[in-house]
This record gives C-alpha cells, sequence and structure tokens, in this order.
C-alpha cells in the first residue's frame, strides 16, 4: 500500500566539495533563491566565530572529547528514503526533495527556514549543517487533512541531512524520522511547523553506528491551538548531542516532548531541550529517560521559558535516569526562566539504580535477575511510549525497541 | 505603587541609617594594589606568612576573570578603583561596652546589640567597619574552652590553629572574589570548638558596613572538633548609600568527625551593596553541617553554600531563602559535593520576586565515583507576585556513582486564587491575607530561626508585601 518515495540528488550540487569556505558555500547556492543564499553566508560565519569546542567550554565541558573527532566532514547530498501511503498523497500529502519544494512551495519552505533557526543554542555544528546542507526532504500536510497511515523518513545517504515538516491547520499526521548513519560524522537538522488546531507526532530515531560523532538540531513552531508531541530515541553514536527545541507560538498551543536513552559501552548522549513559552495559555510536559549501561555517560540540560505575557502557562519537566552498571555516569541540569506570574512551572530530575525493592518482588515470584532487570527497564520506559498516545507509531517503534531492551537488561 | 514601596522603607527601615564617618583612625586610599596590600598586613601586624598569602591571592585576583556563567552586567560594572579596602574606625578594641566609642554605640544601640545581650545571647561580636570593637565572650564558654574572636585576634593570639586551617577549605584560587577576599580580608569571626562540646547558645556578630564605598571583606573561619557542635548566627544590615558597596565574604567550617555545625545568616544589605560571598564546609566522618540562609537584601547576591561531604556518612543541609523586589538579583544556591559513600544531603530552597525583581537558584550536586549509599534531595519552590518579575532555577546534578538516589523538583507558581479567597473569606484584606500566604511559604525557614530573628524577619516580610497589591 505504501509507496516508497526517493528524494532525488539536489541539482548542481555535487557529491563532494573539497574545502569548507565561502566560496564552497557559493558553489552551493547555485540556483537558490537570495534568501536561502543569505541564511547560509549567515550560517556560516557563525560557524566560524564560535570556537571548537574544548573540556572548558559550557555545553561541552561534561563531556569526554579525548577520542572523538570532531573534523566536519565533506558535504555530501542526503538521500531520503520516504514512504506516505498511496491514500494520503491521494489526499494531498506531498513528499519530496527540498529542492523541488523550492520550485512548488517556496513560501513554506522559506517559513520553515527563515525560523528554524530562532531558537536560542545554535551549535557549531548545526549552524554548519544549516550552510552546507544539499538534497534533504520536505513533508507537507495540508490544512483539514487527516493521515490514514504516519510517514516514515528514512536517511539513506548523506552527512547534513535535513528534514522539513510542514503541516498546516486542522491536520492530524504522525510522522518518523530514521536516522542509521554510520559515517565518522553526522550532523542533522529538522524543521518542524504545525499549524493552528493541528495535531501532530514526530518520533526522531537514531540508531546510527556506534563510532558516528553525531549531531541533531529540532526545532518546532507550534500554532494555536495545536499540539505537537515528539519523541527522541537515542541508541546510536559515540557521542550524539542533540538539540530539542519547540515554542509555543500561538495561544493554546500545547507540546509533550519524550524522550528514551538506551545507552551502553563508552557512548555519550547530551540532549538540550527547550520549552519556548511564547503565547498565553500554552501548556508544556516533558519527559526524557534514559538507562546507562557500562561506561556510559547521559547529559541532559533542559530549560522552560516563560516569557513575559505568556500568563496561564503551564509547563512540566522531568528527567529520569536509571544507572544500571558502576561506570554509568549521568549529569541533570533542568532549568526554568520565568518571566510570568500567572503560571505553573514544576520540574524534577532524578538518577538512581534499579529498585532493590523492585528486584526482590519479583525475585520473590521466581524470576531470575536478568528478566527481572528486564522487566524493570522495560517498565521504566513504557510510560514514555504510553504518553506518545499513537499506537500506530509507537507499534512498530516497540519493535525497534526490543533488541535495545534486551541489550540493556 | 514603586514610589509608595520605596517611602514605606525609608520610613520603617529600622537600619537604613548611617553615621558619620569622618572619625576613622585610619583609611586606606581607594583602589587595589600590592602597596595597599602591604600597609593592610604592616597596620595588623602580621606574621610573614600571611603576607605572603595576601600578595599571592592579590596576583591571583589580578588574573582571573570574572565568572564565565555569570553573564552578568550588574557585575561588570563594579569598579575595583573605587573602592576601600581597608579602613578602621578606632585604635583598638574595647574590652567593655564603657570603652566602646560613643558614636559606634549609639549605632549598636539602634542594632539593638546591647538589649540582644542581655537577653544573654553569648559572645556578641559586633563588627563596626572593617575592624571588630567591641567584643565580649560569656564566661561559661571560655571555662569551656571555646574560642571566640575576631579573625585578626583569632591570627595573634592562635597562630598555629589559624594556620593549620586558614584558606583549606577555600583556595584563594577558587575564584575571582575568593581570592580578593584573601588578599584584603579583615575582621569576621575565629571559632574554635574543642572536642567533644556543646555549645548551647548561638554565638552571634553583627556586621556594619559605614562607608560610602568602603567593602568589607571579612574572613570568617570556624572549627568544630570531633564530638563537638556550635551555632553561629550571622546578620548583616546595612545604612543606605548612594553609591555601590562591595561586600564580600570567605567563610569556612570545618566539622570534623561528629561535629555538628549549624550556621545561620540573615542578609539584609541596603539595596546598593554587591554581596558576593564565598561559604563552603568540610564535613568529616559523620559529620553534620547545616547552612540556613536568608537573603532579603542588597543589590546582587551571589552566594551558594557548600558542604563538602568527605568522610563516610557526613551530612550536608541548606535551608535557604530569597527575597527580590525592584532592583535586586538573588542568585543564590546551593552546592553539595559527596566525595564519600554513605553521605546524604537535603537542599531547601523558596523564593519570593516582587516588583520586577530577579530570583534565581542556581545549585550543584555531585556525586564521585565509589560514593555508592548516597541521598541527595533538592527542593526549589519560587512565587512571583507580578508580571515584571522574574525567577530563574538552574540545578546540576552530576552524578558518577552507581547505588545513589540523587532527586531533585521545583516548582514556580504565583500566590494560589484558591489560597487568597480562603483567607480573604475569613475577613482579611488583600495584604494581610498575601502577606500571610507569603509568610507560611517561608515557615519552613522561619522556624529555624532563634526567636528575635523570626520575628524581625516576619516584619520585614510584613513591610515588604505592603503595597504589593493593588
Amino acid at each position: 500500500m505504501a509507496k516508497a518515495f526517493e528524494t532525488a540528488r539536489a541539482p548542481g550540487a555535487g557529491p563532494s566539495s573539497p574545502a569548507l569556505d565561502a566560496a564552497a558555500i557559493e558553489a552551493l547556492v547555485a540556483g537558490e533563491p537570495a534568501w536561502l543564499r543569505d541564511i547560509r553566508h549567515g550560517a556560516f560565519s557563525r560557524f566560524e566565530a564560535i570556537a571548537g569546542p574544548t573540556d572548558r567550554t559550557e555545553g561541552w565541558r561534561r563531556l569526554e572529547l579525548a577520542h572523538a573527532d570532531l573534523t566536519p566532514v565533506t558535504p555530501e547530498t542526503s538521500h531520503f528514503t520516504l514512504s506516505v501511503a498511496d491514500a494520503d498523497r491521494a489526499k494531498g500529502v506531498v513528499a519530496t526533495t527540498i529542492a523541488q519544494a523550492l520550485a512548488s512551495h517556496e513560501p513554506l519552505v522559506r517559513e520553515a527556514l527563515l525560523h528554524a533557526r530562532s531558537g536560542r543554542t545554535v551549535g557549531k555544528y548545526s549552524a554548519l549543517a544549516e550552510a552546507v546542507w544539499q538534497g534533504g526532504a520536505f513533508v507537507h500536510v495540508p490544512d483539514g487533512v487527516e493521515l490514514t497511515a504516519p510517514i516514515t523518513a528514512t536517511v539513506r545517504a548523506g552527512t547534513y541531512p535535513r528534514l522539513i515538516v510542514a503541516v498546516g491547520k486542522n491536520s492530524r499526521a504522525a510522522i518518523a524520522e530514521a536516522h542509521h548513519e554510520s559515517g565518522r560524522f553526522v550532523s542533522g537538522l529538522s524543521d518542524i511547523i504545525v499549524g493552528d488546531n493541528s495535531h501532530l507526532t514526530y518520533a526522531h530515531i537514531q540508531e546510527c553506528g556506534t563510532q558516528t560523532v553525531v549531531f541533531s538540531h529540532q526545532h518546532a513552531r507550534v500554532g494555536s491551538g495545536a499540539k505537537l508531541v515528539t519523541l527522541n530515541f537515542g541508541a546510536g553514536g559515540a557521542l550524539a548531542k542533540n538539540d530539542v527545541e519547540v515554542e509555543l507560538l500561538g495561544r493554546g498551543a500545547e507540546s509533550d516532548m519524550l524522550g528514551l536513552v538506551f545507552a551502553r559501552g563508552k557512548q555519550q548522549f547530551d540532549y538540550h531541550t527547550l520549552q519556548g513559552h511564547r503565547a498565553t495559555d500554552t501548556r508544556s510536559d516533558l519527559l526524557f529517560k534514559s538507562a546507562l549501561d557500562d561506561h556510559a555517560h547521559s547529559i541532559y540540560t533542559g530549560v522552560i521559558v516563560i516569557e513575559k505575557g505568556a500568563q496561564r502557562s503551564d509547563a512540566y519537566q522531568a528527567n529520569r535516569n536509571l544507572l544500571l552498571a558502576e561506570g554509568a555516569r549521568a549529569d541533570t541540569e533542568p532549568k526554568l526562566e520565568i518571566e510570568a506570574d500567572d503560571v505553573r512551572c514544576t520540574h524534577g530530575a532524578t538518577v538512581g539504580p534499579i529498585d532493590a525493592d523492585q528486584l526482590f518482588y519479583l525475585a520473590s515470584r521466581g524470576m531470575d535477575r536478568e528478566t527481572a532487570s528486564r522487566l524493570i527497564v522495560e517498565g521504566f520506559f513504557q510510560d514514555v511510549l504510553d504518553k506518545t498516545g499513537d499506537e500506530r507509531l509507537t507499534q512498530p517503534l516497540q519493535k525497534t525497541f526490543a533488541p535495545h531492551l534486551e541489550r540493556e537488561a | 505603587m514603586a514610589l509608595k514601596d520605596q517611602q514605606l522603607v525609608d520610613q520603617d527601615y529600622r537600619y537604613g541609617f548611617r553615621d558619620e564617618t569622618a572619625n576613622y583612625s585610619f583609611k586606606s586610599r581607594k583602589g587595589i594594589d600590592h602597596e595597599i596590600v602591604e600597609q593592610i598586613s604592616q597596620m595588623k601586624n602580621e606574621p610573614q606568612w600571611m603576607r605572603d598569602f595576601r600578595h599571592r591571592s592579590l596576583d591571583i585576583f589580578f588574573a582571573k576573570p570574572m565568572p564565565a556563567w555569570a553573564k552578568n552586567e550588574v557585575l561588570e560594572a563594579i569598579n575595583f578603583d573605587d573602592i576601600y579596602y581597608y579602613m578602621r574606625a578606632s585604635d583598638r578594641e574595647g574590652k567593655t561596652w564603657e570603652e566602646v566609642p560613643e558614636e559606634i554605640k549609639r549605632t549598636f544601640d539602634r542594632l539593638g546589640i546591647p538589649e540582644a545581650e542581655r537577653k544573654f545571647l553569648g559572645g556578641v561580636t559586633a563588627q563596626y567597619d572593617s575592624e571588630v570593637v567591641y567584643h565580649s565572650i560569656r564566661k561559661d564558654l571560655e571555662a569551656k574552652g571555646v574560642l571566640f574572636s575576631d579573625m585578626d585576634a583569632g591570627l595573634r593570639e592562635h597562630e598555629d590553629i589559624v594556620r593549620e586551617h586558614f584558606a583549606t577549605v577555600i583556595p584563594p584560587a577558587d575564584n575571582k572574589f575568593s581570592a580578593l577576599n584573601s588578599a584584603v580580608w579583615s575582621g569576621g569571626s575565629f571559632i574554635w570548638v574543642p572536642p567533644g562540646v556543646h555549645v548551647d547558645i548561638p554565638l552571634q556578630a553583627y556586621f556594619r558596613i559605614n562607608a560610602e564605598n568602603m567593602g568589607q571583606f571579612e574572613r570568617t573561619l570556624i572549627i568544630a572538633e570531633p564530638g563537638s557542635f556550635v551555632h553561629y548566627i550571622e546578620g548583616c544590615t546595612a545604612p543606605t548609600y548612594s553609591s555601590n558597596s562591595l561586600h564580600s565574604a570567605v567563610v569556612e567550617l570545618i566539622a570534623k568527625e561528629g561535629a555538628h555545625i549549624r550556621y545561620t545568616t540573615i542578609q539584609n544589605w541596603y539595596k546598593n551593596v554587591y554581596n558576593l560571598v564565598t561559604k563552603r564546609a568540610l564535613a568529616q566522618k559523620n559529620a553534620h553541617v547545616e547552612w540556613v540562609d536568608g537573603n532579603i537584601g542588597s543589590k546582587l547576591t551571589m552566594k551558594y553554600p557548600s558542604v563538602y561531604l568527605m568522610g563516610e556518612g557526613a551530612r550536608g543541609e541548606v535551608l535557604s531563602i530569597a527575597y527580590a523586589s525592584e532592583g535586586q538579583h538573588q542568585d543564590a544556591g546551593a552546592k553539595m559535593v559527596h566525595a564519600a559513600p554513605n553521605t546524604t544531603s537535603i537542599i531547601t530552597s523558596k523564593s519570593v520576586s516582587k516588583g520586577g525583581g530577579r530570583t534565581s537558584y542556581r545549585g550543584l550536586v555531585k556525586v564521585y565515583e565509589g560514593c555508592e549509599g548516597v541521598k541527595s534531595n533538592v527542593r526549589c519552590d519560587a512565587l512571583l507576585m507580578d508580571p515584571q518579575s522574574r525567577s530563574d532555577t538552574y540545578p546540576t546534578m552530576e552524578v558518577d556513582a552507581k547505588d545513589v538516589r540523587v532527586e531533585h523538583e521545583a516548582t514556580v507558581s504565583k500566590v494560589g486564587e484558591e489560597q487568597l479567597f480562603y483567607v480573604m473569606s475569613r475577613g482579611l484584606t488583600e495584604v494581610e491575607a498575601t502577606t500571610m500566604i507569603v509568610n507560611g511559604f517561608f515557615e519552613p525557614f522561619v522556624k529555624e530561626l532563634p526567636m528575635e530573628y523570626a520575628v524581625e524577619l516576619n516584619r520585614l516580610i510584613a513591610l515588604e508585601m505592603e503595597g504589593s497589591v493593588g
């Protein structure tokens, strides 16, 4: 039923540009509109202006950088495999390359890309991605469309993949973006727009190679009365640094932000989240959980920002870490910045091992330690999955998680 | 409304006065360099090691940048060249009340010190600017062998104890302001409690800043030998000034095996004071350290009382409140560093922002590798009184050990409509109801204070809440 759709190579851009400099950017922009050229050059200047990270740089100092090769790789055009149900295509759903979309839906692409990095934490390597991305994919769900099946967008190739998801008004959609890149370095961008009164569930599945340095910057804008549910699943990468930023721009906008991290070996996961309340009566709820085995290390820094005038905002943020081995580490920094008074804002964070009482209880029922641990870890994650509220999306995800659960136990 | 507030404060702010300071017996010139440091050390007739320590610290101060994480334009506005670093009000310490100069006595009268003494509050170290001028220790303390004096006297009379412990908890290189304090420190309290001694009455010192552009760099060192207990209370009030004053203290606590130190602070500097303080405690095996910390005054306070839990079974607690109104930023918090197994810590922080004030909680809980059995709980609650005010929470948890339990929770909200409605339905005005709710919010802190402080704090809150409604 679902038909695979493959993005074509972006016009005029070869798979390998030799050096990273302004001239290389100029070579990329051939045929692109002037506003995009400006964005690329602006982003490249930012990339150059931000000094390379050291163990003292804020936002990096907790990471072990000694063995991570942060030298950017040559830009290669990214290709996505997009799967959209035929019935949904018939309803006007568009899934194509960004280059194609620039021709057919320029205002939408422009809106997504112009505001994409209005968030607060454009890291060095996300700025680079914004300067040099090629190819990429564009998914558009028009006004008043309810999808019959979730869309999947899987990266097939490319070093700076970019996905734009633009959902119109009064629509309902679900999309999963999957990454299995296994090169040395990848820096991806995801730009999400949810129109007024729409509902979007977005999953970001990161199962890159365990030697890969992974950067991801996800930025979402949510309109009035709309709701966005995001789920970040992290299992791959040697070092994975992610920014997940949601801005609630219209009155009554809502955001549920979920995260699941399975880490082992010497993997390092760094998630930064933003819950930006920029309008009245907005609501956000964040739950990020990680299970850390071996010498894995998780760093979570999240901030709730309630802007002046964003009265009656309601925000919650929780980060829970399960330490499964002696050498595992968890750092957590949940932050609040509140500039409106009529708000309800709470957050919480915990770090701890598997509860001994729970283990004892299961053991007393005749269960061996391994099975009991697995069940507890499963339970630890299950409520995150339940919270997505979209079984059609989580059912296939559950299959994705299963091997990781086995592995963690 | 802001004007009304200010009038209220000016009328009723009991400590918002100043005495003429023309009678200072010695005043260094403004600014800071090695010459000034040499002068201070000479005036105090200090041993060579302390003189060297001051010079070394000054070099560190010059070399250190402002903390990068603070990003505070207020901090950058401090003009270190426009500050007096040392000043002495009279030539010698008064041993009895009669010997204390009349002008200074008047200041203390208004602070209620003789009265406090009548209420047998124990040893009173009254600090007038940089030097301690009045100092009495009750005989029963002396009988127990407790040493309680100002820091300068402590250095003169008990050099061995001071030299062994001084700057071991907070080295000069810790941060820019601890380096500055180490170079120019003057006054502060020195307390040594012998093994097993339980000091029943809280020891207190009153601090004042009383000259315009006058820095106060007191240095406090409290050593509790194994099995001892001491409660120290530090209360600050400062007169009104037209330009900014810098206060940068260093407070070091050492709780040896099984010792218990409680350190209570009520900080109520006038709203032109920079209060940039480094406070840290070492807790050895089974020791217990409590910081009870109230921040009401100052323009900018940056203070993060810490407990380094170095021995198994050690316990650290911080209970703090912060109140920020117009033009104030209370950047306060706490740090708990778990460097031994089975250590526990609790941080409770409560803050109220009003009239455009800003409160920030900034904290750290760190658990080092191999420190199993650690338990830590952090709880931050913030109240916002109006749409102009701001509240931030920046907690950090770094956990490198597996069998630990580290928890953090925070809430930010305004005074609940239902709460207000309920209290007002009992016949109270909105102002009274709000005051009552805010007092209730601070209750866990207030109930830890000695009675006189609790009464005064409640009065201050009532005063601050006037005009907060309507």
